[in-house]
C-alpha cells in the first residue's frame, strides 16, 4: 500500500517565515525530508512547529520563502492534498460521532467511497487499537484513545507525505507506546514522515534525522547520534557519598567539598575506575551520556520543556 | 460538490446528536407556539389604543355620520375607494375598514384580527350613539332620522382565512424554528473555524469554501426540516390546516434561504462558541420582538409597525400569513420572498467577506 519513494513525496522548506503581529513564528526556516524518510522537527513550546505545519498544508500562507512538499510548491493544491496527510496538535475529531464515523467521514472528504473506504477504515482502526470502540462516540474516550485515533485519521487516505504535530501530547505511557509502534510501521512503509515533538525521547526513538528549532529558526540538524557528538558535551557521572569526604579530597583533579559531585568526562568507564579507588563511600552512581535534551541546553541555555 | 454534501450530512447527524440544541430548534417554538395562542386568545380588551382604519365615504353618505366618524377619538380613518380599502385589509395593512354609504355603516373587518375588529365593531356603536338621535331643540340630521343601519362584512383572502389563533400563532412559530436553526448553525460553524477539526477540512483536496457550501447545505436543510416538523405539528396539535400548500412552501423556502445567510453573518459576530452563541441569540432575538414574532405587529404603535419591516422575521411573517391565510397571489407573495432572498444574499456576502479577511490573516 506504499506509495514512497518517489519524487512526489518529499518536503523542501527554504527561508520559511511567518509573522503574526510583533511576533516571529517562524523566522526564516530551512530544512528538507527526503522521501521515506522520518524528521523530526524537535523544539520547545513557542517553537514555531504548529505553525511550520500549518504552513507545510497551506492552512497558513507564507510571508515569505518557499515550500515544496508532495510534488508541488503550492500544498493547496487538490493533487498534492490527497497525497498528504496531517494530525493536528489539537484534536481534530468530533465527539459527536462514532471513532468509525469519524474516520468514514475524513475518508469520505478525501473522495474515498466504496470498498476502499471500508477497507481504510478498517486498517485505521485496527492501528489506533480501537476496533473494539469503534461504535462508541469519541466523546467517550480516554484522552489517550482520542490521541490515538486522531493520528488515524491522517491516514485514512493513505497519504504517503505525514504531518504529525506532536501526536503524543498529554497522553499515557500506554497509548504513548501504540501511536510510536504505529508511527514506526508507517515508516517502515516508506513514508515520508515529519514529526514534531519537544520530547527528545520520542526523537530519539523514531527519526532518521532531527532537526532542532527555536525561536522559528533551525538550530542544528542531523542524525541524533550525529547531533550529539557535535553538540552533547561530554558524559556525566553523579556520585553521591555516604559519609563526608577527609578534608582536602580531589576527585577528577578538583577538590570536593560537598557528599558528592559530578564527573565530566569522555570515557565514563574511566571515571568510575577512578571512583572506586578513590576509597570514598559511595552511595549511589548515576552516568548521564550526552542526548538531544543536552544538546539543546548547549545551543540555549535553556531546556526543552522551558 | 460530494465534499459538500459530505459535510452537510456530517452536521446533520451532530445536530440530531445534540439534545438541547433540538429542543432550541424544534421544541422551543412549539412551547411559543401554545403559550403566544393561549395569550393571543385570551386577549381581547386593548382599550386606549388609537385604531388605524380607511375610510369609504359613498357619495351619498350622511354629512354628519361623515364629520362623527371623523373627529372619534378612538379612530385614525383615512380616506380610500372600497377597492383600495378592501385591499388594504386583504393585505393586512389596515385591521379593517369603514364604509359610510346613506344612513347607514359598512365596517369591513379581517376576521384573522378579532380584537381589532370588536374595537371596530365598538368604537362604531359609540361613535353612532354620539351622533344622533336627536338633541332636544334642533332639527335632527337628515340620515339619523332612523337609527342607522350598520353591516359587518368580513373581508377574506381569495383563497383561506385565520380560521383560528392557531393560524396566526403559525407564522411566527416557523420562524422562532429557522431562528433557531440559524442560532445552532451559527454556533457550529464557529465551533468547526477554532476546532482542530478545521485544521483537517482546511487542507483536504478542495476549495475552502466547500466547507461553507457544506455548511449552509446543512443549515437549509435543517431550515426546510425544522419548518417541516413544525408545519407537521401544527397540523396534528394545533389544527392548522393548510389550503395553499405550495404558497407556504415557497414562503418557507424564502425564509430558509434567509435565515442560511443570517447563520454565516452570525457566525463571524466572534471567535468562540460562547460569543457566537450569546451576541447571535441576542441579534435574534431583537429581530423576532421588531419583526412581530415576540408580540404581534398589530399590537405595536404605528410608528414601530413601520420600523418593524426592517426586520426580516416581519418579513417572513407577512409572507407565511399571506400564503396562509391571506390568499396572497404568486406575484403578491414575490415582494416578501424576493426582501426574504435579498436579505440572505447579503447577509450571506456580508459574513463571507469577514471570513475571506480572517482566513488571510
Ligand atoms: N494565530 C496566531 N496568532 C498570533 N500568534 C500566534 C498564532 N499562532 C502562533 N502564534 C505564535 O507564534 C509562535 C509559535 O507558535 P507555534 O507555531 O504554535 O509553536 P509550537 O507549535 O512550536 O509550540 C508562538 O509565540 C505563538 O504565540
Ligand atoms: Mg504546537
Amino acid at each position: 500500500m506504499s506509495q514512497a519513494g518517489s519524487s512526489t513525496s518529499g518536503i523542501r522548506v527554504s527561508g520559511l517565515r511567518k509573522r503574526f503581529g510583533s511576533v516571529d513564528a517562524v523566522a526564516g526556516l530551512s530544512f528538507h525530508a527526503d522521501p521515506g524518510e522520518t524528521v523530526g522537527l524537535l523544539g520547545p513550546n513557542g517553537a514555531g512547529k504548529s505553525t511550520t505545519m500549518a504552513l507545510l498544508v497551506g492552512l497558513l500562507a507564507p510571508d515569505a520563502g518557499s515550500i515544496e512538499i508532495a510534488g508541488t510548491s503550492d500544498p493547496t493544491r487538490p493533487a498534492a492534498r490527497r497525497r498528504l496527510g496531517i494530525a493536528p496538535q489539537d484534536l481534530a475529531l468530533y465527539s459527536e460521532l462514532t471513532a468509525e464515523e469519524n474516520l468514514r467521514f475524513f475518508g469520505r472528504l478525501h473522495g474515498l467511497r466504496g470498498r476502499r473506504l471500508a477497507e481504510r477504515v478498517e486498517r485505521c482502526l485496527a492501528m489506533a487499537g480501537l476496533q473494539e470502540r469503534r461504535d462508541d462516540r469519541v466523546g467517550t474516550f480516554s484522552g489517550g484513545m482520542q490521541r490515538r485515533l486522531n493520528v488515524a485519521a491522517a491516514l485514512v487516505h493513505d497519504p504517503s507525505v505525514v504531518l504529525l504535530d506532536e501526536p503524543t501530547v498529554g497522553v499515557d505511557p500506554q497509548s504513548r507506546n501504540h501511536i510510536l509502534d504505529a508511527l514506526g510501521q508507517l515508516r517502515s512503509e516508506g513514508r515520508t514522515l515529519l514529526y514534531s515533538t519537544h520530547y527528545m525521547e520520542e526523537a530519539t526513538r523514531l527519526c532518521d534525522r532531527v532537526v532542532v528549532v527555536d525561536r522559528g529558526r533551525v538550530l542544528a540538524e542531523g542524525t541524533v547520534p550525529d547531533l550529539v557528538a557535535r553538540h552533547g558535551g561530554r558524559s556525566r557521572a553523579h556520585f553521591t557519598l555516604a559519609t563526608p569526604p577527609p578534608p582536602g579530597t580531589c576527585v577528577g583533579g578538583r577538590p570536593l567539598h560537598e557528599f558528592g559531585g559530578v564527573l565530566e568526562t569522555d570515557d565514563p568507564t574511566q571515571a568510575l575506575a577512578e571512583l572506586a579507588r578513590s576509597g570514598l563511600a559511595l552511595e549511589a552512581v548515576t552516568v548521564e551520556s550526552p542526548n538531544l535534551e543536552r544538546v539543546f541546553l548547549n545551543l540555549t541555555g535553556r531546556t526543552l520543556r522551558d | 460538490m460530494y465534499a459538500a454534501f459530505v459535510i452537510a450530512w456530517k452536521d446533520l447527524v451532530l445536530l440530531s446528536r445534540d439534545r438541547v440544541t433540538l429542543f432550541w430548534v424544534v421544541g422551543f417554538p412549539l412551547v411559543f407556539a401554545l403559550f403566544f395562542g393561549a395569550v393571543l386568545g385570551a386577549t381581547l380588551d386593548r382599550g386606549g389604543r388609537v385604531l388605524e382604519a380607511p375610510l369609504v365615504v359613498e357619495p351619498d353618505a350622511s354629512a354628519a355620520l361623515v364629520a362623527a366618524f371623523e373627529s372619534a377619538p378612538a379612530l385614525a380613518l383615512e380616506r380610500a375607494s372600497l377597492d383600495d380599502a378592501r385591499e388594504r385589509v386583504r393585505r393586512g395593512d389596515a385591521a379593517g375598514y369603514l364604509r359610510l354609504r346613506g344612513g347607514g355603516v359598512e365596517i369591513g373587518v379581517d376576521p384573522s384580527r378579532e380584537t381589532d375588529a370588536a374595537i371596530l365593531r365598538g368604537v362604531t356603536l359609540e361613535t353612532l350613539g354620539a351622533a344622533g338621535p336627536a338633541a332636544p331643540g334642533g332639527p335632527p340630521g337628515p340620515a339619523l332620522r332612523t337609527a342607522p343601519a350598520i353591516a359587518v362584512v368580513e373581508v377574506v383572502g381569495r383563497g383561506a382565512s385565520a380560521r383560528s389563533v392557531a393560524d396566526l400563532v403559525f407564522p411566527a412559530a416557523v420562524l422562532w424554528g429557522l431562528m433557531g436553526c440559524a442560532a445552532s448553525f451559527a454556533v457550529a460553524m464557529v465551533v468547526e473555524r477554532s476546532g482542530g477539526t478545521y485544521a483537517r477540512l482546511a487542507s483536504a483536496p478542495f476549495p475552502r469554501a466547500t466547507v461553507l457550501a457544506g455548511k449552509a447545505l446543512a443549515c437549509f436543510a435543517a431550515c426546510l426540516l425544522d419548518a417541516g416538523v413544525i408545519t407537521g405539528m401544527s397540523a396534528l396539535l394545533l389544527g392548522v390546516r393548510f389550503e395553499a400548500p405550495l404558497a407556504v412552501v415557497a414562503a418557507t423556502v424564502a425564509a430558509s434561504i434567509c435565515f442560511v445567510g443570517m447563520t454565516v453573518l452570525l457566525s463571524v459576530l466572534g471567535r468562540t462558541q460562547q460569543a457566537v452563541s450569546g451576541s447571535g441569540w441576542g441579534a435574534l432575538i431583537l429581530m423576532a420582538m421588531l419583526g412581530g414574532a415576540m408580540v404581534p405587529v398589530s399590537a405595536m404603535p404605528p410608528w414601530l409597525q413601520t420600523a418593524s419591516y426592517a426586520s426580516p422575521v416581519r418579513w417572513g411573517i407577512v409572507a407565511l400569513e399571506g400564503a396562509l391565510f391571506r390568499g396572497f397571489t404568486a406575484r403578491e407573495l414575490a415582494l416578501p420572498s424576493a426582501v426574504l432572498v435579498g436579505a440572505g444574499a447579503l447577509s450571506f456576502l456580508a459574513g463571507l467577506c469577514v471570513l475571506s479577511r480572517q482566513a488571510t490573516r
